[in-house]
């Protein structure tokens, strides 16, 4: 049998279920692939657990703040997992889908591609965990520096964040105000496109932890010489601006994806 | 019900999504970078402008692959040479 009979075979037997059937299936399979994102939080509050626990074996005086400013910075690398979670239980429990008006392929590429986008959380999760250890284990060496090490780690780690807040925007564009569902032309590739423009999104992983470490150093940096703090957050900011790009260009490959199709026109 | 070029569209749209993938690694490079340079510049503040002359060039070069994968999604989208195939 030849591959474009086995596609037929497949479109045929999907469109012998019910509507409602279909885009819940796809949710289904949206609401897993949001979960991926836990992976960034897992692996970046355990290095944050191993860089505290290696700060309190040196300092042991210092034991309090060190566990006081791990947690506080787990906390924050939390964040992209209960966005995803969010995401996930909206799916489960208010499934914007299912009373969505359009075409039930072009819904359910939207309900897998609105999963496929929090996948990016995985980079904030482990950046951010980064940053915490590093900031513990400056802690545990200068606790007095403790304020300043703390303000560069959550500057550092909120600006980590933005490739997570941009996934998921892309999301909630298409969970609530999805342009293609209702856009003329091939819903093949209409279907596509939404599944690609959540594909994209998995980018902001880089971002996420690449400027996870660098708040990770410029916390460091703060611990050791706090006088240079204002030289040291130009320089971490400035870092992760160009570490930010590549995160711009998946937003915008999603964006075209969504809102100005260009291959729509050559069907 | 599905044309070929339909097909080869929609096929064009995951891969293009699929291609800016290649982003994450710039984007962890970069950030490397950038934390380097921040422990640079604590440690030697009057070397900042050459720490961060080399910090940029050196991420200049980090970005280059996440071009390459926005130049292929940029061509699938908006120049797609797969449909002159069929």
């Amino acid at each position: 049998m030849e591959l474009p009979n086995l596609l037929y075979d497949f479109i045929n037997w999907l469109l012998t279920f019910e509507r409602d059937a279909l885009i819940l299936g796809a949710s289904a399979i949206g609401i897993g692939f949001a979960m991926i994102a836990g992976i960034g939080p897992g692996v970046g509050q355990g290095y944050a657990a191993g860089k505290a626990a290696e700060a309190v074996g040196d300092n042991l005086k210092n034991s309090k703040q060190i566990t006081m400013i791990m947690l506080l910075g787990a906390a924050v690398a939390e964040t992209s997992g209960i966005l995803a979670l969010v995401i996930g239980l909206i799916m489960l429990f208010g499934n914007p889908f299912i009373t969505m008006q359009g075409d039930t392929f072009i819904i359910m590429g939207s309900a897998i591609g609105a999963g496929l986008t929090m996948i990016a959380g995985i980079g904030p999760g482990i950046g951010q965990g980064m940053a915490a250890g590093k900031a513990a284990e400056a802690v545990g060496r200068s606790p007095r520096n403790n304020r300043h090490i703390t303000m560069v780690m959550l500057l550092g780690q909120a600006v980590a964040q933005t490739s997570g807040i941009l996934a998921l925007v892309i999301a909630l564009i298409l969970m609530y105000g999805n342009p293609m569902v209702t856009m003329d032309g091939s819903i093949y590739v209409l279907t596509a496109s939404a599944i690609g423009a959540g594909i994209s999104m998995i980018t902001g992983i880089g971002p996420g932890i690449g400027q996870g470490y660098a708040a990770g150093k410029g916390a460091e940096a703060v611990g050791k010489r706090p006088k240079h703090k204002a030289l040291i957050i130009r320089t971490m900011l400035l870092g992760q601006a160009v570490a930010q790009t590549t995160g711009i260009y998946a937003l915008i490959i999603s964006l075209v994806l969504m809102f100005a199709n260009p291959l729509l026109a050559l069907v | 019900m599905i044309t070929g070029k339909e097909l080869i569209l929609a096929c064009s749209a995951i891969g293009a999504g699929l291609a800016m993938i290649a982003g994450i690694g710039p984007g962890i490079g970069q950030g490397y970078a950038a934390g380097k340079g921040a422990e640079s510049v604590g440690r030697q503040p009057e070397a900042q402008g050459d720490i961060t002359r080399t910090m940029l060039l050196g991420a200049a070069v980090a970005e280059t692959t996440g071009i390459y994968g926005l130049i292929i999604a940029l061509i699938l989208l908006f120049a797609n040479p797969l449909i002159k195939l069929i």
